[in-house]
C-alpha cells in the first residue's frame, strides 16, 4: 500500500528497437530512489514511461494504485512533479513566470490565480533557492540557476513525488553537490518522495536510499548502495576497471576508478 | 524595453482611437466634417477601417498561437499553408465565375479553401496514436502548401488578363469592403476566436516549454494543439475570405510586442491585437493616401514596411544575444 509508485514487467521500444525488456521498480513514500545504468541502458526511456509521455508496449505503471494511464494529465501533474534533463526554452520568461507554469494543474478552467496559487510559486521559488532571481529572464541565468529555476517550477506544483533526469548533468562538482542537498532536505524536511535517474555512481550511492541498477533495458540489481555499487557489479555492468571502498566521510560505497593497463 | 501593463493598454488603445480617427480622415476624396455623417464616402471609409482593426488583430494573435503552437518563431499565420487553401478557392470562384452568393461567393469560396486545407494539413500529420507531432505539421503545411499552390498558378496559367487582375488584386490583399452583413460575421468569428485564446493564454505560455514539459506540468497537449489549431485556422480563413493575403503582420506584430511586453502570452495576445489592429489600418490609410487617387493595396504597404522591419528586428537579436 506504501508504494507510492510501481512499474511491473515494462517493455517499451521506438520503432523496431525494443529499449525495455520488462523493467520493475517500487518506490515507496518518503524514499529516495536513484536509478543507475550504463549509457544506452534505457534509464530515460525507462523516466519517460513513469512520467507518461512514453507509451509502454506491455507491463503496467501504477501511481498511488491507480494504473498511470487512466490519471488525467491535469491530476497527474498534481502526484507528481517531472524535471526532464534538458528543457529547451529560449523565450525570456522571467523564473517567477517559469514558477508560476508549474501552478497550470492546479488552476481552475476559466480562473486565474488564487493567492494560494502565489504563495505556493514564491515557496518554491525560496525552496530552490532561486527567490533572489525571481525578475530576472531565464535565458540570462547560468546552466545551474536554469535547473534551479525548473526546479522551482516543479515544487510549485506541491507534488508528492517528484522524478528527476539526471539532474547534476553539466553541473560542476559544487553545483551538482548544491542541487542534490536541496533535494535530499527536500526529501528529509517536506517529505517528497524522489526517484531519480543519475549519472555518477558516486552521488547516487551518496544520497540514495536505494538503488536500481540497469543494463541492457532490465533492472540488474536492487537494494541499498552498499548492495548495489559493488565492485563486481559495476564492473560488469559498465566494463570498466573500479574497486569500490567506503567512502571514510561517510561510510557508503565509493567507486575508485583504474586506468587499464596495456596489454590488460 | 519592457512596459508596465497599467500604462501599455491604454496607450494602446489610445494608439488604435488616433488610427481610427487619421484613417477616418486620409483618402482619395476630401470630406467636409460637417458633410461626414451624410457622407457615403464616409461610410464605406468606416467599414474598411473596421475590417482593418479586426483583419489586423485577428492577423497579429493568429500569428502568435502558430508560433507559440509549433515552438517556432518564423511561423506566420500562412506557414501551414490556409493561404494557398484560401487562394486556390478564391481563384477557382473567380476564375468559373461563380455568383451563386452574390458579395459573398468569393468570400465563402476562400473560408472553404482555407478550412479544407487546413483539415488536410492536420489529417496528413495525424498518427495512428492520435496527436500531431509539430514537426509533422510543419512539413504536411509546407507540402500542401505547395501543391495547392502550384495548382493555383496553373488556373492562373489558363486564364485572360482581366481574370489575372482580378486574381492578383485578391491575392495582394485590400480592405475594401462593401457588405455590412459580411462584416459583421468576419468581426465575430475572430473577435470571439482571440476572446478565447486569451481565456486559455496561460496554456500558451506553458507549450513553449516544448510538448513532453508541457504535459509534465498537467497539460493535455494534444488536445492544446488541437484548441489552438483550429482557433488559429479559423481567424486566420475569416480574415483570408474577406481580405485577401495580407502578409507580415502576423509575423512582425507578435516579435515586436514580445520585445515590449514580454513572452508571457496572457499580456501578448491582447497587446499583439490593440498594435496589429492599428497597424493595419494606418497601413491602409497610407496605401490610400500616398499616391491618390491611386489605391495601394495594404498588403503591399505591410509587407513593404514590414520586411525592413523585421530584418532589423533579426539584425538586433543577433547583436542582443550573441
Amino acid at each position: 500500500m506504501d508504494d507510492l509508485l510501481r512499474v511491473e514487467g515494462v517493455r517499451a521500444a521506438y520503432g523496431e528497437r525494443a529499449v525495455l525488456h520488462g523493467a520493475d521498480l517500487r518506490v515507496r513514500r518518503g524514499e529516495f530512489v536513484g536509478l543507475i545504468g550504463p549509457n544506452g541502458c534505457g534509464k530515460t526511456t525507462l523516466f519517460r514511461v513513469v512520467t507518461g509521455v512514453k507509451r509502454p508496449l506491455a507491463g503496467r505503471v501504477t501511481l498511488k494504485d491507480r494504473p498511470l494511464g487512466e490519471i488525467p494529465w491535469r491530476e497527474r501533474a498534481c502526484i507528481m512533479a517531472c524535471l526532464a534533463q534538458d528543457i529547451v526554452l529560449d523565450l525570456p520568461f522571467t523564473v517567477r513566470e517559469v514558477a508560476q507554469m508549474g501552478r497550470t494543474a492546479r488552476l481552475g478552467l476559466l480562473a486565474g490565480e488564487t493567492t494560494a496559487d502565489r504563495q505556493a510559486a514564491e515557496q518554491a521559488l525560496a525552496l530552490a533557492d532561486v527567490a533572489g532571481l525571481a525578475d530576472r529572464p531565464i535565458t540570462q541565468i547560468s546552466g545551474g540557476e536554469r535547473r534551479r529555476a525548473f526546479l522551482a517550477m516543479c515544487l510549485a506544483q506541491q507534488p508528492e513525488l517528484l522524478l528527476l533526469d539526471e539532474p547534476t548533468s553539466h553541473l560542476d562538482l559544487g553545483h551538482q553537490l548544491a542541487a542534490l542537498d536541496l533535494i535530499r532536505s527536500l526529501n528529509e524536511r517536506e517529505g517528497l518522495t524522489v526517484l531519480a535517474v543519475l549519472h555518477d555512481l558516486n552521488l547516487a550511492s551518496e544520497y540514495c536510499d536505494r538503488l536500481y541498477l540497469m543494463q541492457e533495458g532490465r533492472i540488474v540489481a536492487e537494494g541499498a548502495p552498499e548492495s548495489v555499487v559493488t565492485s563486481d557489479a559495476i564492473r560488469r555492468t559498465y566494463s570498466a576497471s573500479v574497486l569500490t571502498q567506503p567512502n571514510p566521510i561517510s561510510g557508503r560505497p565509493h567507486v575508485i576508478i583504474g586506468r587499464r593497463k596495456p596489454g590488460d | 524595453m519592457r512596459v508596465r501593463p497599467f500604462a501599455l493598454y491604454p496607450l494602446l488603445i489610445g494608439v488604435v482611437l488616433l488610427a481610427f480617427l487619421a484613417a477616418l480622415f486620409l483618402g482619395a476624396a476630401r470630406v467636409p466634417i460637417a458633410e461626414m455623417p451624410e457622407s457615403g464616402i464616409i461610410r464605406l471609409r468606416v467599414a474598411r477601417i473596421l475590417l482593418g482593426l479586426v483583419a489586423g488583430a485577428g492577423l497579429s494573435v493568429a500569428g502568435v498561437l502558430f508560433q507559440a503552437l509549433l515552438r517556432n518563431p518564423l511561423a506566420d499565420p500562412y506557414v501551414l499553408g490556409v493561404s494557398s487553401g484560401a487562394g486556390l478557392g478564391a481563384v477557382t470562384a473567380i476564375l468559373a465565375g461563380l455568383g451563386v452568393w452574390g458579395a459573398w461567393t468569393l468570400p465563402a469560396a476562400a473560408f472553404l479553401g482555407a478550412a479544407a486545407s487546413m483539415a488536410l494539413v492536420y489529417g496528413l500529420a495525424r498518427t495512428p496514436g492520435g496527436g500531431a507531432p509539430t514537426h509533422t505539421l510543419l512539413l504536411a503545411g509546407v507540402v500542401v502548401s505547395a501543391v495547392l499552390g502550384s495548382l493555383l498558378m496553373f488556373l492562373v496559367s489558363l486564364s485572360t488578363a482581366e481574370e489575372v487582375h482580378n486574381v492578383l488584386w485578391w491575392l495582394l490583399g485590400n480592405l475594401q469592403i462593401f457588405d455590412v452583413p459580411l462584416l459583421v460575421l468576419v468581426a465575430v468569428v475572430v473577435v470571439a476566436g482571440i476572446l478565447l485564446a486569451a481565456l486559455r493564454a496561460r496554456d500558451l505560455n506553458v507549450m513553449t516549454l516544448g510538448e513532453e514539459p508541457a504535459a509534465h506540468v498537467g497539460l493535455n497537449v494534444e488536445r492544446a494543439k488541437f484548441f489552438f489549431f483550429v482557433l488559429a485556422s479559423l481567424i486566420t480563413g475569416a480574415v483570408v475570405s474577406a481580405c485577401g493575403l495580407i502578409g507580415f503582420v502576423g509575423l512582425i506584430v507578435p516579435h515586436a510586442m514580445r520585445l515590449i511586453v514580454g513572452p508571457d502570452h496572457r499580456r501578448l495576445l491582447p497587446a499583439s491585437a490593440l498594435a496589429g489592429a492599428a497597424f493595419m489600418v494606418l497601413a491602409d490609410a497610407f496605401g490610400r493616401s500616398v499616391i491618390a487617387p491611386r489605391d495601394i493595396p495594404v498588403g503591399v504597404i505591410t509587407a513593404f514596411l514590414g520586411g525592413p522591419f523585421f530584418l532589423y528586428l533579426l539584425k538586433r537579436r543577433r547583436t542582443t544575444h550573441g
